[in-house]
């Protein structure tokens, strides 16, 4: 399933709406049609590296646990990465996370994500999860962990088992392989634009407008002068309009 | 484009009771000058399969009277014990019972009846029995018989010569045999889409309840046997 991600900080949730998914909610047929594909609104990726839904971790000898329910792409890289078979502290947690956000925002692949960390920080991280649950989380749909997690056990980390329940609001933010809605709007409509144009957004008239695969512009990393979004197939890797 | 093969993978649910509402377009509001033909409302139905029985004259064998089913199809397509030289007797109708009930048992736990798995099933009742030629069985008329094909051999239907030399259907002429729709659907958005967050995937989610017994109720082919996977 491919999953929509934000490749820039300065879009709030529900604020670009892709409406060129078919059919749209405003005109399916709840009795007999399709279910509705779009619209879908980017949101932005929630990270709570700081803050109330930050992770709380109390050290208790060689037992790590987060003590208080947290939201969000560090406690997600809390509960599946491991540094040399021991769990991240909260700074590592939060580097890595932010790692992973500024690799989405330049829309490279993610399918080899335990090679790039290791590379990136030189030392020895381990990530195995399904790289579904990371795009999930990349995509807006909200992940939470229950307070009380324990995250290393006697020095060693206890990576979480990931369930519905880890994503417990219904957001469905995955377009479904085989729909040709997302395939033409990717190819040639909305989908299309946020993928590969350099728009402005609020009054930030600043920035360089223009469209990337024609006429060189390349996006700064992690910025706002990118594309609004990149899409990604379930295995992690990059879809663009070339490729449909 | 291609194709699905919608199955009922449990005994309790009656031909008919069950319907696909959500794919696209609907007869009861697609207009016929623009829309493309429709593809639901698609009711469920259960696989045919009545015990096939032949009647020996000398090495000829015939089937007995009129049958409908996966047996049927089977004992009139695939090769049953090798002669040497290239020939075949054709199966027993022992066999094909036994091999078109282990069939359903595995469309029944949503496994996959590619070209391989029939042969396997098939050659675990008779060991020289296979997909390959002179068989002339096809991965696609097992699953439309899955899905509730009709497929009829008449009485008299010669399925062993005088020689005692198997004599299947000549694979041009399978589709004589059949009567009605062979119920395939074009895997098109809206299938796609039942399947990921629709209908289907309801059916499919062991979760479906009907008349209070919690479980999957299709599975959901593509046209090689291989099981088709909304989530991919």
């Amino acid at each position: 399933m491919p999953y929509i991600v934000v490749r820039r900080s300065d879009i709030p949730a529900g604020a670009v709406q892709i409406t060129d998914l078919y059919f749209n909610k405003s005109q399916a047929r709840v009795h007999n049609g399709p279910v509705p594909q779009g619209p879908i609104y980017l949101r932005p990726i929630e990270i709570n590296g700081t803050g109330r839904l930050a992770p709380k971790l109390q050290t208790v000898g060689g037992d790590i646990t987060i003590t208080n329910q947290t939201t969000g792409l560090v406690a997600y890289v809390l509960t599946q990465v491991d540094n040399n078979l021991e769990a991240l502290t909260l700074a590592q947690a939060l580097d890595v996370a932010n790692f992973i956000v500024a690799k989405a925002y330049a829309a490279d692949d993610l399918n080899n994500l335990q090679a790039n960390l290791q590379a990136e920080f030189g030392v020895n991280y381990h990530y195995s999860d399904d790289i579904e649950n990371l795009l999930k989380i990349l995509s807006g749909e909200k992940f939470v962990v229950s307070a009380n997690t324990p995250i290393q056990d006697g020095g060693a980390h206890t990576p979480l088992l990931i369930s519905n329940s880890n994503f417990p609001v219904p957001g469905d933010r995955r377009l479904v392989t085989g729909d040709t809605a997302w395939e033409e709007s990717l190819a040639s409509g909305q989908l299309y634009k946020f993928t590969n144009t350099i728009t402005s957004y609020f009054s930030d008239l600043s920035i360089n407008l223009g469209e990337v695969n024609l006429n060189g512009v390349v996006p700064a990393a992690n910025g706002n002068e990118n594309p609004y979004a990149v899409v990604y197939l379930n295995d992690g890797t990059v879809i663009t309009s070339a490729d449909i | 484009m291609s194709q699905v093969y919608i199955t009922v993978t449990r005994t309790d649910i009656p031909n008919g009771v069950l319907q696909i509402r959500d794919l696209y377009p609907n007869p009861s509001d697609f207009n016929a000058v623009i829309d493309p033909y429709p593809q639901g409302p698609f009711y469920l139905s259960q696989p045919e399969n009545n015990s096939v029985a032949t009647t020996a004259d000398g090495d000829k064998r015939t089937i007995t009277s009129t049958v409908s089913g996966l047996a049927a199809y089977l004992i009139a397509t695939l090769r049953g014990n090798d002669l040497g030289g290239g020939d075949y007797e054709a199966l027993t109708a022992s066999e094909a019972n036994t091999i078109a009930t282990n069939l359903v048992s595995r469309m029944r736990n949503s496994l996959a009846l590619q070209a391989a798995n029939i042969t396997d099933i098939a050659d675990n009742t008779q060991a020289d029995s296979s997909v390959a030629a002179p068989s002339t069985t096809r991965v696609a008329d097992i699953l439309a018989i899955m899905t509730g094909a009709i497929f009829t051999l008449p009485a008299g239907h010669q399925v062993q010569d005088t020689n005692g030399v198997f004599s299947p259907i000549a694979a041009i002429d399978i589709d004589d045999f059949f009567t009605g729709e062979k119920n395939n659907r074009v895997l098109a958005s809206d299938i796609a889409v039942s399947a990921a967050k629709g209908a289907l995937s309801v059916m499919l989610s062991d979760n479906f309840n009907y008349k209070g017994t919690a479980n999957n109720c299709v599975a959901i082919y593509n046209s090689d046997g291989s099981v088709y996977d909304p989530n991919a």
